[in-house]
């Protein structure tokens, strides 16, 4: 779990994972680059292994892994997958590449 | 999450409706996006709820069984994900690479090393990528605290779940690179023994030769390997009073103490019998495995020294006899007048030399006679073969005699310019020449012609004394002097002994 400041700009995000799987590994792996290079800090990210605690899963009504939910700001936003198309994960973000 | 109004709830104002009409557009296009992700293989585990609690089931088949295969292997090994990331790697690897494997899943495997292994493998994985389903593999080296080891690293494409990435091992070579490194040094060193031009002998710890060149056989005869080095090459260490043995010199080299350039005599030697021995202790890896040592052939130094020495003493001996010469005939030389003396004292001295300077330039080997004569009358006559005629004069003197003669020459020379047939035209000399028998002096004969008529002097002054005592330092040696009336005669005997 990784914990980064918080105050009234900052993306709330949960990524979903199963263990170590493949894609759960490369989306952990490429959502810290991402925060990195493109969020300058702003955001908290809550990695959860829905291997160890499946119920987690009815929050966001999670059904493919790995899924990256953007729970703040609103409206919810979800992105399936390994997160590997950065510029994909940046408009679903509403993030400018960059920022 | 939001919930969709339930029938029960009464009529629904448009604005609601509206909402609704949002959030199912929102969870049909949520749904169209699982199912497009599914099928371009996006995820590898999916959540469902067979009954009552979720569960997550993983596409493509559970990890864990690789993974246990992966740790049973006897060699590093890793899955990695498409780009290279590591997906799991096996107790081994982590090890290897210094970090557990929480911290290295998700990384790029060739970050891993250092800049060069790490093109290596970078370059492992495209040539395993060209080559489809074949392995490719390289050698790298990895750093392990001090010490260099060396893996073959290989990899080959690998299907993980929806994953197409890569299986990768790295199998230890070290004690394969090692050995063959090892025989390849050894070759190295046979090459260097065998191509220097002392001797070299190399011995083990317990003092045995293990390695000798073939410059050693001319010191040691037969097969010197196996031989303890004392008992193969017996050294005499003149210069150490005894104290050093050839022993001590092998136990000093494996103790540690290098001994350097001591000066030996191998007494049983078959042929280089003078050395310049050196002695060094050999630690290839760091603790001393036995010594190596040199022996240089002195013996042309040696021969040198010696012939230095000679040359030295004849030197002297030549300085002494000169000196007494030039005495002598400082002694003997009365003359009239200062001038009268300093005249004949010079022409003497010059006449020695003459024949001092020629012997000079042929190393002191010996001169003929016709050089002596030549030189001696050079003062007198612009060319001395208009008016004196040699024969025989190819016999070659040692320099005692030459010297001698030179001085002999120089006074009947002398005598025969101011008084004899040298003094007006016409007059003639012959010198001639012939050898004796074995044993017997050569003669050498001076006769003049056609000169003043000859009368015997009053009293016989020094150059007589030069002429007939010169050669009298052998009995066979000497020369006389007749005063015929048609031309003055002089009989010289060189000694055979200085004959060449």
């Amino acid at each position: 779990m990784t914990e980064e400041k918080q105050d009234g700009d900052v993306s709330k995000l949960v990524l979903y994972v199963a263990g170590q799987t493949p894609k759960s590994l490369a989306a952990i792996s490429n959502l810290e680059r991402i925060c990195k290079e493109h969020m300058d800090g702003k955001y908290a990210v809550e990695v959860i292994d829905l291997k160890k605690h499946p119920h987690l899963a009815r929050e966001h009504s999670i059904v493919a892994i790995p899924t990256l939910v953007r729970q703040l700001p609103v409206p919810i936003r979800k992105i399936i997958g390994d997160l590997s198309d950065t510029h994909k994960v940046l408009i679903s973000l509403n993030v400018t590449a960059g920022q | 999450m939001t919930r969709l109004p339930a029938s029960n709830e009464g009529p629904q104002s448009y604005k609601e409706l509206l909402q609704s009409h949002k959030e199912l557009l929102w969870r049909l296009e949520e749904a169209e996006e699982t199912i497009r992700a599914i099928r371009q293989g996006e995820i590898d585990a999916l959540v469902m709820r067979p009954v009552q609690h979720e569960q997550v089931f993983t596409l493509g088949g559970d990890n864990d069984s690789y993974r246990a295969f992966m740790e049973t292997m006897g060699h590093g090994a890793a899955a990695l994900g498409a780009n290279g990331e590591i997906l799991y790697a096996n107790s081994i690897l982590t090890a290897l690479i210094g970090k557990p494997l929480a911290q290295l899943q998700g990384l790029p495997f060739a970050n891993q090393f250092d800049e060069t292994t790490g093109a290596q493998i970078k370059s492992l994985l495209a040539a395993a990528e060209a080559s489809n389903d074949a392995a490719s593999s390289c050698e790298i080296s990895l750093t392990n605290g001090d010490e260099d080891r060396y893996y073959l690293a290989s990899a080959e494409p690998l299907q993980t779940g929806v994953v197409n990435g890569w299986a990768i091992t790295l199998t230890d070579l070290t004690d394969r690179v090692r050995a063959e490194k090892s025989v390849a040094a050894e070759r190295t060193a046979r090459a260097i023994i065998a191509s220097a031009n002392e001797a070299v002998v190399v011995c083990d710890i317990e003092g045995a030769i293990t390695h000798a060149n073939a410059a050693v056989q001319a010191i040691a005869e037969g097969d010197v390997l196996g031989r303890p080095f004392h008992e193969a090459i017996q050294l005499a260490f003149n210069d150490a009073t005894g104290l050093v043995q050839t022993a001590d010199l092998v136990r000093m080299a494996i103790s540690g103490a290098a001994v350097q350039g001591l000066e030996a005599y191998a007494a049983k030697a078959p042929r280089t019998k003078d050395l310049l021995v050196s002695a060094a202790p050999l630690s290839p890896e760091g603790a001393i495995s036995g010594c190596v040592i040199t022996m240089v052939d002195l013996s042309q130094r040696k021969a040198a020294e010696k012939q230095q020495n000679l040359l030295m003493a004849e030197l002297d001996h030549r300085v002494k006899n000169t000196l007494t010469l030039v005495l002598s005939i400082l002694e003997r030389t009365r003359e009239e007048s200062i001038d009268e003396f300093k005249k004949s004292f010079s022409a003497r001295i010059h006449a020695l030399a003459a024949t001092h300077n020629l012997l000079s330039k042929s190393s002191w080997s010996g001169l003929s006679i016709g050089e002596v004569v030549t030189t001696e009358l050079a003062p007198y006559l612009q060319d001395p073969h208009d008016r004196v005629k040699l024969k025989g004069a190819t016999i070659t003197l040692k320099p005692r005699a030459a010297i001698a003669l030179g001085l002999i020459v120089h006074e009947l020379a002398s005598n025969a310019v101011k008084y004899g047939a040298l003094s007006c035209e016409g007059g003639a000399v012959s010198l001639f020449s012939t050898l004796g028998a074995p044993g017997e002096p050569a003669t050498v004969e001076w006769r003049e012609f056609g000169g003043p008529p000859v009368t015997k002097p009053r009293s016989s002054g020094f150059g007589h004394v030069v002429i007939t005592r010169s050669l009298g330092y052998s009995p066979q040696g000497g020369a006389e002097v007749r005063f015929e009336p048609d031309g003055l005669r002089c009989l010289i005997r060189i000694p055979p002994e200085d004959i060449d």
